[in-house]
């Protein structure tokens, strides 16, 4: 029996191992097809409904902050990213509205007076949904490819964006052509990853729901 | 000659940006053992949700410091999605920023921050004892203008921590538990511009 279950054990780790998870260039050739699998995913996404972990690395201490969430997406520009752990914090964005609610109090800032916000808030959205990010006018995009992913790597041009972040990389699932996890690296150094999971496609979303008070 | 007489001057002038704070000095060489340490174990790490309010401008995230030796603290502030704005270390003589976000690096924040963060996290044995309005306190000289002067309660504990720049209080500090029991740090400038607030994220969260 004991010999069964090792055999099994071995056999497991060796079908693990035989899936190769790193990153390689995705060939020329390929790419508009990849291009083309992203835009007609991300045209077909009406909504989404998720559970995210994003897990901060902060390289001068050594350490990490690991926050939880869910995340709901209509299209176009409705976004809600609710974290509730460590602590309750919501970031709505509604058309051109943004909320922002903690346990204590809501607040409503207008993205057309906030730059910052603006950039903000697409880079949200656009990150959800994939493709607008694909954009070679306002990033430099280079592909690359394991056995399950495709992962599109976009240097910002955007001033602004490029003080906030040096690289945004996008791993879409191989099967859907949806993201799976976006990898944010500041200039310092230091990355935030976002691991979406539990994910409900084009299901109905009340609008409500993008309406903070 | 011209020696003697500079050192005379220095002490007195010393001697003088001292008294009109406090009265009474006296040296206590058992420093208090009983006065709030934040950081007790080496190497701890400690996590707070920050709030951080200029004049109508609300910053929050989470702050995280670490003792990286026996003398020094890090600390990094990001926001709730993960953008750092701004990190820095902190030893007993000051604190001295590293990164800090593009669009709040300016001279004046630095230093700003500097100061405010040398007033929040460090914790200076208290030594000298002195008076302020017939109340005794400790006092912190931290350079010839500023000092931090320590309202301990009967049983050792922070009362509040008062900022003195030039013998004028600038900022005050409390530390006390909230209703659900999380340890709250809360700084505010005396002109009411500038307010920090850290609590303490437990580790169950």
């Amino acid at each position: 029996m004991r010999i069964i279950l090792s055999f099994v054990a071995i056999l497991l780790c060796a079908s693990v191992a035989a899936q190769d998870f790193t990153f390689k260039p995705v060939p020329k050739a390929e790419i508009s097809s990849c291009t083309a699998s992203i835009s007609k995913a991300s045209a077909s996404l009406t909504s989404l409904q998720c559970s995210f972990i994003q897990t901060k690395n902060i390289t001068i201490l050594a350490e990490s902050v690991v926050s939880k969430g869910k995340l709901l997406y209509k299209k176009e520009n409705k976004l809600c990213w609710e974290y509730v752990s460590p602590y309750y914090y919501l970031f709505a964005l509604n058309g051109d509205k943004v909320y922002i609610k903690n346990d204590k109090s809501t607040k409503q800032f207008d993205t057309k007076s906030n730059a910052l916000f603006k950039e903000i808030s697409l880079l949200l959205v656009n990150s959800v949904s994939g493709i607008e990010l694909i954009d070679p006018k306002k990033f430099d995009v280079s592909f690359y490819e394991n056995a399950n992913m495709v992962q599109a790597r976009l240097t910002p041009k955007n001033k602004t964006l490029k003080s906030m972040l040096s690289t945004i990389a996008l791993n879409f699932e191989k099967t859907t052509y949806m993201v799976q996890t976006i990898i944010l690296t500041e200039p310092s150094g230091d990355s935030t990853t976002i691991i979406f999971s539990d994910k409900k496609i084009n299901q109905p979303i009340d609008d409500e729901k993008f309406m903070v008070r | 000659m011209k020696n003697l007489w500079f050192v005379s001057s220095f002490i007195l002038v010393l001697i003088s940006c001292n008294s009109f704070i406090c009265k009474n000095i006296q040296t206590n060489n058992g420093a208090n053992k009983n006065a709030a340490v934040i950081f007790s174990d080496t190497l701890a790490v400690k996590r707070y949700k920050a709030k951080v309010n200029y004049k109508t401008t609300e910053i929050t995230g989470i702050l995280i410091c670490k003792k990286i030796d026996n003398s020094t603290l890090a600390g990094v502030f990001i926001n709730e999605f993960g953008i750092k704005g701004f990190d820095f270390t902190l030893t007993e003589t000051g604190a001295k920023m590293g990164y800090v976000f593009k669009n709040l690096d300016k001279w004046y924040i630095r230093k700003t921050l500097e100061t405010d963060l040398h007033f929040l996290f460090s914790r200076p044995k208290l030594q000298s004892i002195c008076t302020i309005n017939d109340t005794m306190v400790y006092l912190v000289p931290v350079t010839r203008k500023l000092h931090y002067v320590y309202h301990l309660t009967s049983k050792g504990g922070m009362k509040k921590v008062d900022m003195y720049k030039g013998g004028h209080i600038i900022a005050t500090m409390k530390q006390y538990t909230n209703n659900l029991s999380e340890n709250v740090f809360n700084m505010q400038h005396t002109d009411g511009m500038l307010n920090f607030e850290f609590c303490e994220i437990n580790k169950t969260k």
